[in-house]
């Protein structure tokens, strides 16, 4: 890997969390894509010394979309250092809130990212604002069915990120009739809003001509590992067995002790990322290959279970499959399509879970059970598997932590998915002196397609110090390190 | 039109959210300026926002971890006329600022010690990290807006200011602290009245089923009320978990966790202090394992803790 | 080796303050790099207070007050010192800086010459301590 040079750099790549850029290297031969995660955080560090029981609003912070994904995996993370077992309303009321942040994390993505790319795709801006200007109607859904969810979360543990639930073996507070009553309601609007959101997908995005061709697109396909948690066969978000399966679709893993992890997940450090790139351990690491590559996210998910949970959201998930060809599905502008399918489940599931009443009876904390050294928490957040992994001494306090999230997972797919689309770039710059804005619309749909939280994957840092390079400008190099263009 | 900027520093995107999330009344704010750069949410490129001479308002979130983030603050932030510092990690460092007292080689690691595989040597470079920093360590602020994220109160408040001085072109006070002036404590929906609280030891959060509706540090739970300013209206404590103090401190420059080692002390035990005696305060005491990341959570890029810190490090 | 600790005294003047008087009436000889500052009670005594004295160039705080469980002025300002001094103490320690640079002793008016002592050994055992700042912790 040693010895690319920079070409050209994106900077910064918008409407991505966090900030990154893409810089495509040549040796003169290969054409590479490096997606590079510029921040730099490091929770892995400031873990460390913490009261365990603290770790879930610490480590929440390592995300404000996917806050509660944190809270949640840390307070699992934490129950088994415990050797804590939630009570049953304890347990529904996490999985309630799960299925909440899924829900508000793709309603959010599909209606500020993923529809602006597939609606507006050819035009000069694909954000929110030039959808609102050319389809108000489904853009004012996405800012309604936001209010109405921030509304339940703020009311369920108090904030719209960083919210308080967990304690070790439970949680701080049991949701009450009228809670329940209240979601049911905004259940009801969010309900309509994103029947309306379902129905413009499947007319202007799903049946358009522009949405088959870029189904056809090799640049966009990726075949490779796709993990996931299941429950039997069936899509599981909070709690289940962690799946492998390979680019043909055969299961190759199935992990029943969380800890067990580190058999299937491995993490290369490169210099020139802040995140890792994670690899199927048994295959890898191959850089840049698909061969050893995970997937994971709405995509990979669906690739690892055979069923999903949910009338609507089955209805969904068979006409995606119908639309793709079969499975596995290997392109990843279906992302978006498999995260509707999500928000289909997402939403029976809760309306499931408000008819519970386990969910407003018995106990919130269990106090018992044995503490030991490590503890490890996998749940599915919106982006994908998301692992915390702990040690502690006998004082309760945090000694180590690790936390791989999906988007450091995805890491590796996004620079081969880049990758492919890279030589194009270059030959444009070589022959026009500039990409074309259809090149760069490409690389920043792959990225957006993959949905990447860079505040999530940069509790990772580089390694080596070296001099500050980064301009935030467009630079084209030659293989001689020679400028060509800037803009 | 005014001119809007929103700027991030090293995020984690709760703020973003919190201000997309205003919704109409973010489009009330729409009707007085135009958002001529918020990389989260508008698609226009770092390099043509640069090539701006002034922004009216510029809306800072996020710490300073690498040199990329101090230079791009400090830039735009000459530009501005009115600069807010949104967020607790841009005011106060927040919980990444827990790293603060960590050089960036201690960070690195603490993460390459467990991956599987190093790869060095490449060619391409990444900005250096630095040690981190609070926005306002390095740019002094007109309006401090705490909160992790911000909460209705101070983003209420905030609008409020922006579209005032968008109608007046002035801005009264700097720099002006958000929240209302007195501890959350001070009207805690489980405030015992006037009585004195009684602490009656420490009990770690694993320890315990929290009570609804007692106040926690009756119950032995480290609730930081007392030293928070009160930014939101008790989202936390009213959801049955005790405040973490992620509003920092009463007062702009006070110290959150120097004033919350006084309400222990005046708290603790006080029914009992000639009873329990040294042995048995310091027992309770010394239950408390982390201070650091009890009392200073949020705050500790701006604390005494972390120039004692600095100070012992000979910087 | 031109160097010698600072230390800030934080004396109440009931007890530890007058203990100082006395010992200067008495010639009972201390170490003249101790800076006592008399305050009306160690209740009274804020960790803020404690800090600033570190952050300004003390190598050492000591803390006099009044004997437990009855002596205090005030009832109980001396157990408010207590835990305060405790907490400081866990907080010097987890940012790097040994706790033994703050020393909190119980000295009542009639024991000058345990002040003069206890003044001399914490001086000493700062010394061995070396200077607060500059050092890699």
């Amino acid at each position: 890997m040693a010895g690319y040079r920079p070409i050209i750099a994106l900077d910064p790549v918008t409407l991505v969390e966090g900030v990154a850029r893409v810089v495509v290297v040549t040796d003169g031969r290969d054409v590479r894509a490096l997606y590079q995660i510029m921040e730099f955080r490091g929770f892995e560090k400031l873990a460390v010394g913490r009261h365990v029981e603290d770790l879930p609003k610490v480590m929440s912070a390592i995300c404000g979309f996917c806050s509660w994904s944190h809270h949640l995996v840390s307070g699992k993370a934490v129950d088994s250092l415990l050797g804590r077992r939630p009570p049953v309303r304890a347990r529904l009321t996490r999985t309630l809130l799960n299925y909440i942040q899924v829900l508000d994390s793709h309603l959010l993505h599909l209606t500020f990212i993923g529809l602006p790319d597939l609606v507006l795709w050819g035009e000069d801006r694909r954000d929110i604002v030039k959808l609102m200007s050319k389809n108000p109607g489904v853009a004012s859904i996405a800012l309604r069915t936001r209010s109405l969810l921030k509304k339940a979360e703020k009311r369920f543990v108090g904030k719209i990120q960083h919210g308080s639930l967990v304690l070790p073996g439970g949680v701080c507070r049991g949701l009450t009739e009228e809670d329940l009553a209240e979601l049911r309601s905004t259940l009801a609007e969010v309900g309509k809003a994103v029947e309306e959101l379902r129905r413009f997908f499947e007319e202007r995005i799903a049946r358009s001509g522009q949405f088959r061709r870029l189904l056809a697109r090799e640049d966009f396909s990726m075949r490779c590992y796709s993990m996931g948690l299941v429950r039997g066969d069936s899509l599981e978000l909070y709690d289940g067995t962690l799946r492998v399966v390979d680019s043909k679709g055969r299961v190759v893993e199935e992990v029943e002790d969380p800890a067990a992890y580190t058999n299937v997940v491995g993490e290369a450090l490169v210099s020139w990322n802040n995140a890792t790139l994670p690899y199927y351990k048994p295959a890898g690491p191959k850089f840049f290959s698909e061969e050893s590559t995970l997937m994971v996210g709405p995509l990979a998910r669906l690739n690892v279970a055979k069923e999903v949970p949910g009338e609507r959201a089955s209805e969904e998930y068979g006409k995606l499959i119908d639309a793709a060809g079969g499975k596995p599905l290997s392109n990843v502008v279906l992302y978006h399509w498999a995260r509707l399918v999500e928000v289909l489940h997402c939403l029976e599931m809760i309306e499931r879970l408000t008819e519970s009443r386990e969910l407003l009876e018995g106990e919130l904390v269990d106090l018992a059970g044995s503490p030991r050294s490590r503890g490890v928490g996998i749940v599915e957040a919106p982006r994908g598997t998301l692992i915390h992994d702990y040690s502690m001494d006998d004082r309760m306090v945090a000694t180590r932590a690790r936390v791989i999230t999906p988007t450091t997972i995805n890491n590796t797919a996004i620079n081969i998915s880049l990758g492919k689309a890279s030589a194009r770039l270059v030959e444009e710059v070589r022959s026009e002196g500039r990409p074309s804005p259809e090149t760069v619309a490409t690389f920043e749909s792959i990225i957006r397609s993959y949905d990447p939280c860079n505040s999530c994957a940069t509790h990772c840092v580089r390694v080596g110090s070296r001099e500050l390079s980064v301009s935030f400008r467009i630079v084209v190099l030659n293989e001689r390190g020679e400028v060509l263009w800037q803009g | 039109m005014l001119r809007l900027a929103v700027v991030p520093g090293a995020v984690c995107g709760g703020c973003d959210v919190a201000l997309a999330s205003l919704g109409e009344k973010l489009a009330k704010l729409l009707e007085y300026y135009e958002v001529v750069y918020w990389p989260t949410a508008v698609d226009r490129k770092l390099s043509e926002f640069l090539k701006l001479d002034s922004v009216d308002v510029l809306i800072h979130m996020g710490g300073i971890s690498t040199e990329e983030d101090a230079r791009l603050a400090r830039e735009v932030s000459a530009k501005a006329r009115v600069k807010v510092s949104f967020g607790t990690c841009s005011v106060y460092g927040d919980i990444p600022g827990l790293n603060s007292i960590y050089s960036p080689a201690e960070i690195r690691e603490s993460i390459a010690s467990q991956v599987d595989v190093r790869v060095e040597g490449d060619a391409l470079s990444l900005p250096q990290p630095v040690n981190y920093a609070a926005y306002t360590d390095l740019v002094e602020p007109d309006i401090l807006a705490p909160g992790c994220p911000p909460d209705d109160k101070v983003l209420d408040q905030l609008l409020e200011l922006l579209i005032r001085y968008a109608e007046t072109g002035k801005l009264e006070a700097r720099p002006v602290l958000l929240g209302d002036p007195e501890s959350l404590c001070s009207r805690c929906p489980r405030n015992p009245k006037t009585t004195k609280i009684v602490m009656p030891g420490i009990r770690r959060l694993y320890e315990v089923r929290p009570e609804e509706g007692r106040c926690f540090l009756e119950q032995g739970i480290l609730c930081m009320g007392p030293a928070t300013r009160a930014i939101c209206d008790h989202s936390c404590i009213k959801v049955n978990y005790p405040c973490t103090g992620c509003g920092g401190p009463v007062e702009y420059g006070s110290d959150s966790g120097l004033s919350m080692i006084s309400t222990l002390a005046s708290v603790l035990l006080v029914d009992s202090e000639k009873v329990a005696l040294e042995r048995g305060l310091a027992r309770e005491l010394d239950k408390i394992r982390d201070v650091v990341g009890s009392f200073y959570r949020y705050t500790l890029r701006k604390s005494s803790a972390y120039r004692l810190r600095v100070l012992r490090r000979g910087g | 080796m031109s160097w010698r600790p600072r230390v800030v005294a934080f004396f109440c003047r009931w007890c530890a303050g007058a203990a100082a008087e006395t010992a200067g009436v008495m010639r009972l000889r201390y170490d003249p790099g101790v800076i006592p500052v008399i305050v009306p009670c160690t209740g009274r005594i804020s960790p803020a207070m404690i800090v600033d004295a570190f952050l300004n160039g003390a190598d050492g705080v000591l803390v006099g007050g009044c004997h437990t469980p009855n002596d205090c002025h005030y009832v109980s300002g001396n157990f408010k010192a207590f835990k305060r001094v405790h907490l400081v103490r866990k907080l010097l320690e987890q940012v790097g800086i040994e706790p033994e640079r703050l020393r909190l002793e119980w000295i009542s008016a009639t024991e000058a010459p345990k002040l003069a002592r206890v003044v001399n050994d914490f001086v000493e055992e700062v010394r061995k301590l070396g200077p607060l700042g500059g050092r890699r912790a």
